[in-house]
This record gives C-alpha cells, structure tokens and sequence, in this order.
C-alpha cells in the first residue's frame, strides 16, 4: 500500500540556499501536523510536491512523482490557502463550480459537488451571495469548501484558523476532524498552533532548516514513555501529604505544585494506589492523566533549541544559518520513522 | 466511502393488496466518491475561456453596452453604404488619384469608429483582467489546481480574444457582406470578394490589439485600477505624441499609435487614402508596431503568470 | 479584581477607582446604525488582562478608544483620568500595536521604530536610544538594521511591539500580537509580554487564541455584542456559572459502574459516555469528586485519567457567548 507521501533524498537549493536537504521520510495518518518555525522549508516542501517547482531526489505523492505527474498530483490533492485567493465578484457556488470544473471535473458534477462541499463547510444560506461581502469566518469556509470540491485524497490546509474567534476555530477544527471520516480524505494541517495539533492531529512531521527532524505519531513525539505508571496527579489541597503516603507504599512522588504532584508507580500498581492513599490520608483527587511531556517541550526537543529568551535568527534567506546546520545534523539521523511503513 | 443505502422498514404480511403504505424508506445521503473520469488538463482553457466571457456577460456596462453600440455603428454604416453608395468622397483613391465612391471608401474608414469601441471594451475587461487576479489572489486558486501557465494565458486571450472579435471582428465582416451584396452582378461580386479577406485581416488585427496589448499592461501592473490608467495613458497620451511627432519628424514614429497603425494597414489593404491623413505610418512599421505590441504585451503575460505560479501557492513560511 | 456579569457599574466606588488606569463609564460609540459598543462600564486598575469575545463584538472598538483614535458617542471612557482622544500628554503614557500589519517596508526596523518614537513624543535626540532598546527588549539587537520587507511574521510582530515601547509608555494596548507567529517565537514573545506586566506596566493583550491569554494572564474581560459580558479572574467566573454544572471526566474499563454510584445523586445534572469515558455534569463537584473515588474504590475500577474539561478559559468563554443569543 502506498504511503501518502514520500520523500527520498529530496533537495531544493535557490541559489547558494539550501531551501530542502536530502529530505527522506515517509508520511502516513489520517491528520497529519506539519510544524515547524518560519523558514524551515515548509512552503518550498508543499510546492515541490504540487509539482510546482523543479527539485533534486524523489517526491511522491499517492504514488505519483511529483516532478513529473505533478499535474495529476493536483487534480487528486486539494489545497487551502493561508491567505485569500477568490476570484472577486463571484459567488460561493460559482466559485466553487469553476473550481470543480478547472480540476478536471464535468460541469454537473461539479455543480452538484459544489453545493455538497459548501453544505458541510457549514456555507448555506448566503452561498449565491458575492464573496465580497463575507465575514473572515465564512471565508475560511469556503476556502475549505473549494478545496473539497473535486473529492480530494489529500488535503493541505494551511492555517485553516486564522483570524477566526473562538466558536469558529471551535467549528473550523471539528470540521476538520470529521473530514478522514466523512469525506475519505487524509488531512496535512500545516499551523503555528502546537495546542490544535494536539488536538485534531494523530500524527506530527516537524520540519526544521531545510530538514525533516521528526516523523510519527504524536504519541510518540509527546511520550507515553514510562507507559501508564508515569502519572501526573491533581488534588484539590495539600500535595505534599499525599506524595508521603504515596512513597510509603513504594511510590516515586515529586511535589510540583501544592495541589500537583508527580507520581511513578511501582510495579504493577494501577491508580487505585492513588485513590488509596488519598482516601487513607483523606484527601481528594481531581485529576489523573498519564504524565507526556506538553506539545510545547517536546516540539522545541526536536528542534533541538534550548528554550528560554532567545532571539531568533534571521530567516532563511542567509546562506549561513541554512548552511552550516543543515550540513551538521543530517535528516536521516534524527528522523524517527524514516522509511518504515 | 459507503455507496447509498436505503433502510427499509418491516414488510406487511398477508396479500398485497392497493392501500396506504405500511412501509417506510430511509435513504443514506452518504457521501459518494467521485469514480468518473477527469477531463485532460488540455481542456482547462476551454474552462478559463467560458469563465472569462462569462463574466464579462454580466451587467451591462462591461461589455453588453458596448457590443449594442457596435452593432448600432455596423447598422448605421450598413445604411449609409446602401442609400448613399454612389456618393463621391473625398477621398484619393488608387495610384492615378482617383476619387472614391463612398461604397469603396467607408469600409476603410469604419476602422476609425470600431477602434474607440474596442479602445473602451479594452478598459473594461482586457486591462483589469490579471491584475484583477493578481489582486485578489486569484492564482492561488489556479495554480493550486491542474492548470498550467499556458492554459491560463491561453484561457484569456481566447476568451477576451472572443468578446473582442464580437466589435472588432464581426462588425467589420458585416459591412464587407453588406458591400458585396450591394455589387450589380455575379461578375462585380466575384471581383469584389477580396474585400472579404480584407476586412477579416484588419478585424483580427483590431481583436489583436485590443485583446493582448492592454493585457500586457495588466501583468505589468498589478493594481487593477493603475493598469486600467497606464494603459489608458499610453494609448491616448502616447499615441497622440506619437502623431504629432509623425507630423514633425517622420511617419514611422506614428506607428506607435495603435489606432493609426490599424487605419494604415486598412487603408493599404483597399489602396486608398484620405485626404487630410498624410501622417498616417508606412504600411510596415504599423504591421511591426501592432505584432510587436501584441507580442511584449503576450510575453509579459506569460512572465507574470510563470512567477505567480512559483510564488502564489504555499504561503510565506 | 472585581467580579461582575452584568454590564452595570459595580456597587461600591473604592479608593482603587483614583488609581484606576481606565474608567469606561456607561461609554457607547455607533458608526452611523452600526454598533460599535454599547453602554460600556468598567474598571481597570492594572496588570495583564485578557480581552476576548466574537468577530464584531466590540473589541477593536474599545481598543481604539482606549488609544484615542476614536471618541465615544455617548458617555466617558478616560484613562488616568483624562481623555485619550483630546489629551497629547496622557496619550504619550499609551503604547498602542495593532493588528494590521501595514507598514513602510523599505525602512530598517531601527528606522521605523526611532521615527514611530518621535512620532509619539520623545526628544530627537534620545529617540534613537529608546528605539535600540525597545528592539533589544524584544529580541531584535541582530535583525534592527535590516529592512522590514524581508521580515518573518515574528519578526514583523516583534517590531510592532517595540513600536509600542520605546516611548516607554505605562499602558500597553496589544491587538492580536501572536498571529502568524510560529511556536519558539511565540513561547519567547509571551516571555517578553509577561515581563513587561512584571515591569509593573498595565497591559491589555486581545487575541482569538485562548491559550495564549491563558498563558498571560487569568484576569479576562469579555465583550459580547457591544457590552461587557464578564470581567475578572477566569476561575471564579467558572465557578459564577451556574447554569452549566461542573463537568468532570473519568476515563475508566468500566465507566457504567461509576455512573451507576452516581445515578441516585440530587447534584448530579446529566451523565453522558463517551468511548471508554464517562462524563458527569454535577452541580456540587466537590461532593461528587469524593463520591467517585468511593466508586472508584468499591467497584475496583481501573481508571485511566480524571479530568475537568471545562476549567479552562475555552470552556467559559463557549459557556458565556455559546448560548446562541437566547439573553
């Protein structure tokens, strides 16, 4: 079976940058996050595997290779921009109509296709209405909706919630969650949003200088490492007490907060320990997870930054930063899945 | 993706007998995946070129207006060729000098009038065409999908190549179908038949110059509004300059006015020239001047498109 | 920090009202028919405070007065006293970013922020200082001396914010500071932010994202269609809420045996599965959280994770303005 995309030795220089260097993974899932800080080759990856620019090594996409199929690759693949891209003094439905028909489809099957793809971007009522006149939240809706027209095997959405408010990020994600199950197509959600991808996304491609530093699941990237014995537990008061009646039973405990502590069970234990103790040394528990590092620590991990105050360096477009760290820490070193699937 | 399925209620036993129904249906809107063919990406102008004179169709002062006028001035020419057909004009005719009937002579002139139509359809539609889209981040769209550069320039020039041809094109084929009809005999006809294909050579050229040149302008500047001006200003301030200096200088430079390069080539065609119009260009620097327009103009189309296809999709990080 | 949910003033006029930094008193604004807000009342008296509500509900508008680009229609909107709008002196003492991004691109940021100094007061000859060390505040020593046309959206962000400082100004006023911006610079600017409240500086950021408010600040003020819908500590809101019960998830191998235990109880409002979970909405969570350790304890149930969903500042903000407009 082939995988969603795959990358071998893929590299894209502009001159004396190296915008993608020896790129290998393989990417899979059905929502798959692409993170990474301004510059890291995001965009250039995206337009090499539209098949929109000239490259070095392999880019396949559903199996067809971008350089040279790249045509095919965009009738399959559907594409939502960050920033506007309308036709002025069109309509929703007439916008989503040509693009129906520039993808390659009959005109009425396109119509029909138009008016199912902008039913569920949730665009009904105003949808024979110039786009002129949307809200930014309608917009972002029938940007997805043109992108669904032509019943896509791949979606890429690229910051499918900005300018948003609250209850239409809220609607935007769910829609989006839906899509693998409603519309059969795999999603790669590209945003700065490390919390969003936590929360739709199942797998995580976190790209850094021109390199793929990190290919998986997001299980994988946060850790469940320690497995379920690693908890982070919450009590409404008094941590403290709780960790010495938790060590007493053979617990590892660390305080972290009065009402939060860290607890590594022993040995076939299960949180029933937890409630023990605390009914034993009457105290109330409110929360129990199993401890992972948050999106936040483990997406500067593999960046490999330190964290802290920090300024940035400058973008990509200086030969040295691109350079000097591209060479010095290969792709393939650091990549976690590369090639197996 | 599930295909549509109906859920059926429990069926009645006993006899069927004609009653009110005692079963119910609910059908599956699921949705179905799309298994029919793709049309080739060869056809996708054909997509950009229906959109383009779609558009252009709606309201009426875009381009509806426009058309009526022309059709108007086709009629109003038509008329006065047939009543006033063996009225003399002033114009030079031929080699010796002579002087024209007004049924040879309108039909070069009528260039004059279909080139401010098409000058006016040209700020409508042609030179807001890509900076329009430019503007509204329309490549994006395109370019995101199975479209080439080459199908979009395609695209265009034939579908505002198509709305021009409408004024430029039509109006003039007209007027020759009508002066053919007004010939005496079989014989006339024949020999007046050339005056077809002049007159479809000069509207091609006209359609060109209105459908490419002001495009060029719009890949050049990509403010919808500053490429209707540029272009504005350089047909009409240029070309007056580029007349006057004609007078004052020497004829060639008057090539550069688009309308007078048209008029030269119609006038050359039906060998005749009007008195009063010394300054028009040579016959060959006004064939230059308007394939070269065109040309830059198609040159500068394709430049634009190319980059917007590079840097229009994939955002900025 | 007061707590209200009603767009009226609060009950008692405290000495905190003479060192209060903005006094908005029962202040409107209208373009024309459409509202911009409507019968406004509030204090605030400093720190960091999270501004957040709907597309069009108001925000932008309140910020611009507060910035003295607009003036109220109806009522009194001041800071330290005096109006922005009318008051050069009192509008030295606002650093206003806004959300827009329009700006001369050809400038080096250290040009534009030393021109948008002077602009806002301060002396030719230091302004030139005050810009370099409004950059370096914000992380921009090695990038000030390239132009703006070549700047990443954090770097455009970064300047904006010391546009907003270099006059060194007391009251910050922050539009949608964070977008665009990707995730290291953002850690690294909500540091920055957080310093400058530190600094003693009030400042009042409006973003979409709720985490990243959540990450500033607990102290919110809500705007919802032209009023103020809720003001304070994110917390206690919650807990004012009473029309949507605490709800309290437990991940177990058995979630139909907690819900059995908690059936019969009178503060338990509605039980709900999901896979593998079970979510219990209870008006009393203190009782109900003992009750489902005892279950937990009795039954022998093995329990994933236990959680509140709705104790975070997403939750009350659905819960405030999610109601469809039945108000």
């Amino acid at each position: 079976m082939t995988a969603l995309i795959e990358l071998a030795e893929l590299t894209k220089r502009f001159g004396p940058i190296t915008a993608l260097d020896r790129v290998t993974a393989t990417v899979d899932g059905k929502i798959i996050g692409l993170l990474g800080p301004n510059g890291a080759g995001k965009s250039t990856l995206l337009k090499c595997l539209l098949g929109l620019m000239p490259y070095q090594g392999h880019a396949r996409v559903l199996g067809l290779e971008a350089a040279t199929e790249g045509a095919q690759i965009r009738d399959r693949v559907g594409y939502m921009p960050e920033q506007e891209a309308f036709l002025s003094g069109m309509s929703a439905v007439e916008l989503c109509t040509y693009a129906g028909e520039l993808s390659g489809l009959p005109r009425t099957e396109a119509m029909q296709r138009a008016h199912a793809a902008l039913y569920y971007a949730g665009v009904e009522e105003k949808r024979y209405q110039a786009i002129d006149g949307y809200s930014t939240g309608m917009k972002q809706r029938v940007k997805l909706a043109q992108a669904l027209v032509h019943d896509p095997e791949i979606l890429f959405l690229d910051e499918p919630t900005n300018g948003l408010d609250p209850p239409s990020r809220e609607d935007m994600l769910h829609l989006i969650a839906e899509l693998p199950a409603r519309r059969g197509c795999a999603i790669v959600l590209s945003t700065h949003l490390l919390p969003d991808v936590d929360r739709v996304c199942d797998h995580a491609v976190i790209m850094h200088r021109g390199a793929v530093r990190f290919a998986g699941t997001i299980d994988e990237l946060r850790g469940a490492r320690g497995g379920n014995s690693e908890l982070s537990v919450g009590v409404k008061a008094d941590a403290a007490r709780l960790a010495q009646a938790l060590a007493i039973a053979g617990a590892t405990c660390r305080v972290t907060s009065p009402i939060a502590l860290e607890v590594d069970l022993p040995a076939r234990a299960t949180t029933q320990l937890v409630f023990e103790a605390a009914r034993d040394a009457g105290l109330q528990v409110r929360e129990i997870g199993v401890r992972r590092e948050s999106m936040e620590t483990a997406f500067l991990r593999v960046i490999g930054e330190a964290g802290g105050t920090r300024e940035l360096a400058a973008p990509r477009l200086t030969a040295d930063a691109a350079g000097a760290d591209a060479a010095g820490a290969p792709a393939t070193a650091l990549l976690r899945d590369g090639g197996v699937r | 993706m599930t295909a549509g399925q109906t859920t059926t209620g429990p069926t009645s036993a006993g006899p069927q007998s004609p009653g009110p129904r005692t079963t119910g249906q609910i059908h599956d809107l699921g949705y179905k995946r799309y298994v029919g063919s793709r049309r080739s990406v060869g056809t996708r102008w054909r997509v950009i070129m229906r959109h383009q004179i779609a558009t252009a169709w709606i309201g009426w002062w875009r381009f509806k207006l426009w058309l009526i006028a022309a059709a108007l001035a086709t009629a109003i020419t038509g008329g006065i060729l047939y009543f006033l057909r063996n009225n003399l004009l002033r114009m030079i005719g031929g080699v010796q000098g002579a002087v024209l009937t007004l049924a040879d002579g309108l039909l070069p002139l009528s260039t004059l009038w279909y080139c401010k139509i098409g000058f006016l359809v040209s700020l409508t539609i042609s030179a807001t065409a890509v900076a329009g889209d430019v503007q509204s981040g329309a490549f994006t769209f395109y370019f995101a999908r199975s479209v080439r550069p080459y199908d979009y320039v395609v695209g265009k020039l034939a579908g505002i190549g198509a709305l021009l041809a409408m004024i430029m094109l039509a109006g003039p084929v007209v007027l020759a179908g009508v002066r053919l009809g007004l010939s005496d005999d079989l014989a006339q006809l024949i020999t007046l038949l050339p005056v077809l294909y002049k007159e479809l050579a000069i509207g091609l050229l006209g359609t060109l110059i209105y459908t490419a040149v002001p495009l060029g302008f719009s890949a050049l500047v990509t403010n919808r509004r500053h490429a209707l001006a540029v272009w504005a200003a350089y047909y009409l301030v240029i070309g007056l300059l580029a007349v006057g200096l004609g007078r004052l200088v020497s004829p060639a430079i008057a090539a550069l006015d688009l309308p007078s390069s048209l008029h030269a080539i119609s006038r050359h065609l039906f060998d005749t020239r009007l008195t009063g119009r010394d300054a028009d260009p040579p016959t060959s620097a006004a064939l230059i001047s308007i394939l070269g327009h065109a040309a830059v103009a198609i040159g500068l189309v394709a430049w634009r498109v190319r980059n917007a296809q590079q840097t229009g999709v994939g955002g900025s990080s | 920090m007061t707590l209200a949910l009603s767009p009226s003033l609060p009950p008692a006029v405290s000495p905190a009202v003479a060192t209060a930094v903005v006094v908005a008193d029962r202040c409107s604004k209208w373009y024309g028919q459409v509202l911009g807000v409507s019968d406004v009342s509030w204090r605030l008296s400093g720190g960091i405070v999270g501004l957040l509500g709907p597309n069009g509900a108001g925000k932008s508008t309140l910020i611009k007065m507060m910035g003295g680009l607009l003036l109220p229609s109806r009522g009194v909107l001041t800071v330290h006293g005096r109006s922005p709008f009318h008051d050069t002196e009192v509008r030295r003492r606002i650093g206003y970013a806004p959300e827009h991004e329009h700006t001369w691109d050809e400038l080096t940021a250290l040009e534009l922020v030393t021109a948008m100094a002077r602009l806002a007061g301060v002396a030719a000859a230091r302004a030139g200082r005050a810009a370099e060390d409004a950059l370096a505040q914000m992380g921009m020593t090695a990038a000030m001396h390239r132009r703006i046309r070549g700047f990443s959206k954090g770097m455009r962000q970064r300047t904006k914010l010391a546009t907003a400082i270099a006059h060194d100004p007391d009251f910050l006023l922050l539009d949608e500071p964070l977008t665009g911006v990707d995730p290291m610079a953002r850690i690294d600017i909500v540091e920055r932010i957080k310093q400058l409240g530190a600094a003693g500086k009030t400042v009042v950021v409006s973003s979409h994202v709720l985490y990243e408010i959540e990450a500033l600040t607990s102290d919110i003020l809500v705007i919802y269609r032209g009023q103020v819908l809720a003001e304070g500590n994110v917390f206690a809101i919650r807990s004012l809420i009473d029309r949507h019960p605490h709800r309290i998830r437990v991940e177990c191998d058995r979630p139909h045996a907690i819900a059995a235990a908690l059936a019969g109880e009178d503060h338990v409002v509605r039980i709900s599965f999901e896979r593998g979970a079970v979510v219990v909405e209870t008006r009393e969570p203190d009782t109900c959280y003992d009750q489902i350790a005892g279950a937990v304890l009795a039954a022998g149930v093995a329990v994933t994770a236990l959680s509140s969903p709705d104790n975070n500042l997403g939750a009350v903000f659905e819960y405030l303005t999610g109601d469809g407009g039945r108000r």
